[in-house]
């Protein structure tokens, strides 16, 4: 029965079009939306939904087409009708699950993209499938071929595809994939994966319902209808106070690597710097506590929302280069200047403390700053060397509290 | 259609004879659970139909092939025999063995592997027969199997049908000249309504020998059918 199910979901032209959809959609991805993360590959990857979608919905027409030219055979049949369409369904899902997930571990594969995260997406995107197929059976059954094929792949493609493009309500976008996910500090939402879930459940499920035959036809139809009506209901309840970025903090754990006194904790997509970002952490660290300055000993990545700039907060980039490190962990453990923007204007004082220390660190500890890192316009510390700890603090200070009054 | 009927199928090989729109079809699909009646019940053994918990185990007795032929035609007919078996609830450890005897049966044995519209039109209506056979049911409804098919054709449907063992068998047809020793009994549905049951015997002894004997005795029972 499984190859006659195989036969019934057309799998021969169904597997090489969604593969070779996948493949094309893997070699076509913007490379710098990855960021080393599996998630986004996956993000990615399962956007060519709204192109496997229409095929699948098509290849469910011709299956929905058959069994209304069996209609007699079909309808004396012994198990439920709607058993028939699920088999299908589960079919069509089977073939487009592997392209979806050939697409996410090519585009994964690719851009060296670690993590584990991102199946959910994967799945997400086969129940989505599964809802056009059993739409397209659906459609299949109750018209002939010629309308329903191309009603079926138009409709399931501007469902998809459309909300995208939509500017208001900017939710809408939410109920159909996830698209523009995620930087290091987000994941995608639960509440988003939960709308398009109980969405694609309730269009499968309503497709099935249309199945039935007799006395249970309208209760089956009225079912239907209230299934989807309630989908929609909590579907947009759920996304209707989101903008347009489908992102949540961050959860799960950061991987750390004990570093002189304190540690450096990464998220697992950046673990292989982690060997050259506690090398230098030890050295920056040692460098601060021999001149007893006040200054986080554990720096590391967050979750969004947690994130406090200059508290020890650093943010990775893929194949980060080794030589950036010390300059990207000195900047993170300094004390931010952000806050000390008010109005629009900062103290250039400020903004020349900061500066200041961050080049004594690097250079004082054996690196060299790039030309990021501008050369102060005069020099903070012209101090006599055992006065040098109490001025390299009171510029902490004044940036910490971003009162310029006790530099010079 | 079909008011105040009642009727026991004969066992053994039936002949059911009638002009078009004499209530052949919707008797064939009433029996084979296609068409809900609006009153009555029809019954196999203790198993009713149409009831609340009898109309599976209903439909696993009945095969039914009708007369327009219903198969996947992109599919092997292997596959489509599979596909009925699935439908009537052939348990999975049989239905290899269940497809298998019921090509062979049919006589396709050697095309399983064919996709099923490169198949003749004979070869058509016996893949349809393969699919009404495929679950042994205990009663087989043929709806006008040999319409459609050229002479050689139809005997060779008629010689697949000869080989069905284990079942009772109702043959409808219009072809009066098919009626032959065959068949056990000829029943004759006219207007909705039995106008004649018996053996062949008794049926062809209705007029003379001679040529087109079946056509003589069947306008003899229905004089009016072509009024």
């Amino acid at each position: 029965m499984i190859a006659v199910l195989f036969g019934l979901a057309r799998w021969r032209w169904l597997l090489p079009l969604t593969w070779a959809l996948a493949i094309w959609w893997a070699l076509i991805t913007d490379p710098n939306l990855i960021q080393g993360r599996f998630l986004n590959a996956a993000v990615q990857g399962a956007q060519v939904v709204m192109f496997l979608a229409p095929a699948t919905a098509v290849a469910g027409v011709l299956a929905g087409a058959t069994m209304r030219a069996n209609t007699r055979r079909v309808l004396t049949g012994v198990p439920p009708q709607m058993l028939l369409m699920a088999g299908v369904c589960a079919v069509h899902t089977l073939i487009c699950v592997s392209a979806l997930t050939l697409c996410a571990v090519m585009i994964g594969l690719i851009e060296h993209a670690a993590g584990a995260d991102g199946w959910q997406l994967i799945a997400l995107a086969g129940l989505t499938v599964a809802g056009s197929s059993a739409v397209g059976q659906a459609l299949g059954r109750a018209l002939p071929e010629v309308v329903a094929a191309p009603v079926a792949l138009l409709g399931s493609y501007v469902v998809l595809a459309f909300p995208r493009s939509f500017g208001d309500p900017l939710w809408l976008r939410h109920l159909a994939f996830v698209d523009s996910c995620c930087n290091s500090p987000d994941q995608v939402s639960p509440r988003v994966l939960a709308a398009i879930a109980t969405l694609a459940s309730a269009t499968v499920a309503a497709a099935l319902l249309t199945t039935l035959r007799g006395r249970r036809r309208a209760p089956g139809l009225l079912a239907a209808a209230v299934a989807l009506g309630l989908a929609w209901n909590l579907s947009t309840s759920l996304v209707d106070d989101l903008d347009w970025s489908p992102a949540t903090p961050r959860a799960g754990q950061t991987r750390c690597e004990p570093s002189g006194h304190g540690e450096v904790c990464v998220w697992p997509e950046n673990t292989a710097a982690l060997p050259d970002l506690a090398a230098a952490w030890a050295t920056l660290q040692a460098t601060a506590q021999k001149h007893g300055l006040d200054l986080p000993t554990t720096v590391s990545e967050r979750a969004q929302g947690q994130v406090v700039y200059g508290d020890g907060h650093i943010s990775l980039t893929p194949q980060i280069s080794a030589d950036v490190i010390p300059e990207l962990l000195a900047t993170g453990a300094l004390p931010a200047i952000d806050p000390c923007v008010i109005g629009g204007t900062m103290d250039s004082r400020i903004d020349n403390a900061w500066l200041t220390l961050a080049r004594w660190w690097l250079t004082t500890s054996g690196y060299s700053p790039s030309r990021n890192l501008l050369e102060p316009p005069y020099e903070y510390l012209d101090v006599p060397p055992d006065q040098l700890d109490a001025r390299l603090q009171t510029l902490i200070d004044a940036i910490r509290t971003c009162d310029a009054s006790n530099l010079p | 259609m079909l008011e105040s009927f009642d009727w026991v199928v004969p066992s053994g090989r039936t002949a059911l004879l009638g002009p078009n729109g004499a209530g052949k079809s919707t008797l064939l699909a009433i029996g084979a659970s296609g068409l809900r009646p609006r009153g009555g019940h029809v019954a196999i053994d203790s198993v009713t139909w149409p009831s609340r918990r009898g109309v599976r185990s209903y439909r696993a007795h009945v095969g039914w092939m009708p007369q327009q032929n219903e198969f996947a035609p992109h599919l092997t007919v292997r596959e489509n025999v599979e596909l009925a078996a699935w439908l009537k609830a052939v348990p999975v450890q049989q239905r290899r063995s269940a497809v298998g005897e019921a090509l062979e049966q049919a006589n396709l044995s050697g095309r399983s592997d064919d996709v099923a519209r490169r198949l003749s039109g004979g070869q058509q209506r016996r893949l349809c027969f393969a699919q009404a056979i495929v679950h042994r049911p205990t009663v087989l409804l043929l709806d006008e199997p040999t319409v459609g098919l050229d002479p050689a054709q139809r005997e060779g449907l008629r010689a697949v049908l000869a080989g069905v063992e284990g079942a009772d068998i109702v043959i409808s047809t219009h072809q009066v000249d098919d009626i032959d020793e065959a068949f056990d009994t000829v029943v004759v549905l006219h207007q909705g309504r039995i106008r004649f049951q018996g053996s062949t015997e008794q049926f062809l002894g209705l007029v003379e020998p001679g040529d087109r004997r079946g056509e003589r005795a069947y306008l003899a029972l229905a004089p009016d059918v072509n009024a």
